[in-house]
């Protein structure tokens, strides 16, 4: 027993050592830059002071609004809050709940059965903005394991660092376009994905994605939600995501099952159908949910066609408000 | 928790101390400690089935001691009866009950009828299958006087729910595992190395082999009309090396475990896809399975020795109910069926025990007609694997319908190089290792120890390098 525990002692200390040797931070992949848009999504929000248009979900709805577009149309200040699916949708609703005030409006659009978010990228974004440390789990035993696994990733991106140099080398690229758009600077200041606009698409991946339709635990979360937001005045509402025509297709079933779900289990309103946002498959830039520059102007019409009347409820309420009752507080109306 | 996952890694080290170090020189205590670390681990999947399974221990137990103690081969009888009618009951209520409602409503409607169908939504108990077939085994044995039932319960329970092999098997026997539970163990340091290294094949043959052919194949059989003939092709071949990867490497990882506490389970695999003809697969393909069919289906049929129409009814009976064994639905029951039937031919001829040696045993390589063999069985085992992985049988008829069209003639669409050249340097290496119980067992006395863990090395390596996004093991669904 003692030889095989002194054994595995020496083969763990040598195989650990050279895990720490390999695990050097060569390079890391651009979303673990991409996430750092939180700053400039959270300095808009802080920068206006009055009710806000929040648009929240995954990279859907990221690289897929023209959020002055939208403001235009509305005349509410909008912002883009969405980032990455991969975040998670707890990390998504958790910064919600921090982040809203009473008269906010809010969109959310998670892409399909958005699951639980990678830590790796979690503790990414938290490196940019400390502050975001409290929306999602980061307890001891999750924080071991990361560091753990970590090193393993880290081998692989270093991997995949050298070999890409190596292809280089050999054959350079003209342009790293994922690189110019995998960054933090992707944004502009309403917190749109405005690097990938002009530069030429990959379209949507070539084979359709396979959503595997069940039990969504994502209701359940949302509703939760929903509850705080309601309590703080804040409208909230649902919409699917954008997403390539292929991959729809071959989901309808799926989706459909989701939809009457949703409509009959969440608490707060879906404000379209999952068709509304299915574009063909050429106009995604690199993804099966990242529209182009013109699928997102067709997108950002069809978003200011369901939002417009829900806006301007609002503003005629507040102006009602404003009328009538002079020195009353503000009381916000339940939205369903 | 899976043999593959971080969690697994710390519970494992922890187990073995505790097994080794601290309850030391103790039965008693070691029992205990594996029988708490089991039902820790099969906790950790859902604690409320632990009721289940405790249930199912206390059935088998009693109806063992009853069995053996009933003073009337009636009231023996009625003991067996009892137990087979209550455990096959509760797998037939998780498993099977929503199959059966379904297929009678459909059956109605054939005639016209509109039924309200009545289903429920039921959470399959992982394992249930390999448990149950566990305790059917020790009552049956138990019956035909193979076996004493043991007046313990701990080291009952422990034969039933021992971690390595709770889960996804192999479906052990009592007169295999009871006795080594019962008996004293040492602690020897070349099994708990063998152990080790088997664990580290097991892991290779499911994280890079199994995971990265998922990729592949999931995409494929997911949109089967999407594809020419030509990549539905490389779509079920692999498909055919995850299924093997991930099975045979769980079972790998689990022999590999149980030597650490100093146990041999049975062997599961030994090498299927060198088999020569189909009767030589099932006996290296899943081997616990099969050999519990024979022993307790086939054989008291009748098995082969009562006639020619018996021999084959039974033949049938078995590799349906092998089929229908694996899932509730149609597909599984038709891949039961074309195995029967690559079968018959052998049975009728006579020739289903022809090769019962390794192939090219103390050669290097097999001669063209045994490469010729393996590959036509591989030919046929892939074709009914299609049968096996697809959800119904609409989506088999588009796949098989696919296949045998011109479109088979294109160059496939999906045809990753890489992973078909790992596979293919995994299949030589499995080569290498045939006439062993797995790949790397040979290693220790011919190659020196800077040698092995240079190659340890390489292969943790490995693991950390091509790994592919984890899938759940195929099998936990049975």
């Amino acid at each position: 027993m003692k030889t095989f525990l002194i054994r595995l002692l020496i083969f763990g200390t040598l195989f650990t050592g050279l895990v720490l040797a390999s695990a050097y931070k060569l390079a890391q992949p651009g979303e673990m830059d991409y996430v750092g848009g939180i700053v400039i999504k959270h300095k808009r929000l802080n920068e206006i002071k009055g009710p806000r248009l929040i648009f929240a979900g995954g990279s859907n709805m990221a690289f897929g609004l023209d959020s002055k577009a939208v403001e235009e149309a509305t005349h509410m200040p909008v912002v883009n809050l969405a980032l990455h699916g991969g975040l998670g949708l707890d990390f998504i609703l958790e910064e919600l709940k921090d982040v809203v005030r009473a008269g906010d409006m809010v969109v959310l659009s998670p892409e399909y059965f958005l699951e639980e978010g990678r830590y790796e990228l979690d503790a990414a974004v938290a490196a940019f903005m400390p502050a975001s440390e409290k929306y999602f789990k980061h307890d001891f035993y999750t924080v071991f394991k990361y560091s753990v696994e970590s090193r393993f990733t880290q081998i692989g991106y270093n991997r995949d660092y050298l070999m890409a140099g190596w292809r280089k080398r050999n054959a350079p690229p003209e342009r790293d376009y994922a690189a110019e758009v995998y960054s933090h600077k992707a944004f502009n200041s309403y917190g749109d994905v405005v690097a990938h606009l002009d530069l030429p698409a990959y379209g949507a991946p070539k084979v359709p994605l396979k959503l595997h339709a069940g039990y969504w635990d994502g209701i359940p979360k949302i509703n939760a939600a929903s509850k705080v937001l309601e309590q703080r005045g804040v409208r909230f509402y649902f919409v699917f995501p954008a997403f390539c025509q292929s991959s729809y297709d071959n989901n309808i079933a799926a989706i459909s099952t989701l939809e009457v779900s949703l409509r009959k289990d969440l608490r707060i309103p879906v404000i379209c159908r999952p068709q509304d946002f299915v574009y063909p498959d050429t106009l995604y830039y690199d993804s099966y949910y990242h529209l182009t520059k013109t699928g997102r102007n067709l997108r950002t019409q069809q978003l200011i066609k369901i939002v417009q009347p829900l806006t301007a409820e609002l503003h005629a309420e507040k102006m009602l408000l404003t009328n009538t009752a002079t020195n009353r507080p503000h009381q916000p109306q339940p939205y369903r | 928790m899976v043999f593959n996952s971080f969690e697994f890694a710390l519970f494992l080290p922890i187990v073995f101390v505790l097994y080794w170090l601290v309850a030391k020189g103790s039965l008693l205590f070691q029992n205990l400690v594996l029988l708490a670390a089991s039902f820790v681990f099969y906790g950790m999947w859902d604690y409320r089935f632990l009721f289940l399974l405790f249930f199912s221990i206390l059935l088998d137990y009693t109806s063992g001691l009853q069995i053996h103690a009933a003073k009337t081969p009636r009231a023996k009888q009625w003991w067996l009866f009892a137990s087979i009618v209550i455990n096959l009951g509760f797998l037939f209520f998780f498993k099977y009950y929503n199959f059966f409602v379904d297929s009678f409503a459909d059956l109605l409607r054939t005639f016209g009828l509109q039924p309200h169908v009545w289903t429920l939504k039921i959470i399959l108990p992982v394992g249930i299958s390999f448990y149950t077939f566990h305790g059917l085994s020790y009552v049956i044995d138990i019956y035909r006087e193979k076996v004493t039932p043991t007046r313990n319960f701990n080291n009952y329970a422990l034969f039933v729910s021992f971690f390595p092999l709770l889960v996804a098997g192999p479906i052990e026997r009592a007169t295999h595992l009871l006795p080594q539970i019962e008996q004293p163990r040492r602690f020897e340091l070349s099994k708990a190395a063998d152990g080790l290294r088997q664990i580290l094949w097991g892991l290779l043959k499911k994280m890079v082999i199994a995971d990265g052919c998922a990729f592949y194949a999931n995409q494929i059989f997911d949109n089967p009309d999407a594809y020419s003939g030509s990549t539905l092709v490389v779509g079920a071949v692999l498909f055919a090396f995850q299924i093997y990867g991930d099975f045979s490497g769980y079972s790998d990882m689990a022999l590999g475990i149980a030597r650490l506490f100093g146990f041999e389970l049975l062997r599961n695999f030994a090498y299927p896809y060198f088999s020569r003809d189909i009767a030589e697969f099932w006996r290296r393909w899943h081997i616990s399975l099969s050999s519990w069919f024979k022993d307790y289906v086939y054989i008291p049929l009748g098995g082969s020795r009562e006639g020619r129409f018996k021999a084959i009814r039974n033949t049938f009976i078995i590799f349906l109910l092998s089929g229908f064994w694996h899932g509730a639905n149609w597909t599984f029951i038709l891949w039961g069926g074309i195995h029967a039937l690559y079968f018959l031919p052998l049975l009728l001829a006579n020739r289903n025990r022809k090769n019962m040696e390794i192939v090219a045993q103390g050669r290097r390589l097999p001669s063209v007609l045994e490469l010729w063999q393996m590959l036509r069985t591989f030919a046929l085992v892939t074709f009914a694997w299609i049968f096996f992985r697809v959800e119904n049988m609409t989506e088999a008829v588009v796949y098989i319908n696919g296949i045998f069209s011109f479109s088979i003639m294109e160059m496939p669409v999906i045809f990753p190089k890489g992973l078909l050249l790992l596979t293919t340097l995994f299949l030589l290496a499995e080569w290498q290792g045939r006439e062993h119980p797995y790949a790397l067992a040979n290693l220790e006395p011919r190659w020196p120890r800077p040698a092995r863990w240079a190659l340890y090395t390489v292969l943790l390596f490995c693991l950390i390098l091509l790994k592919s996004e984890q899938q759940q093991f195929i099998y936990f669904q049975f």
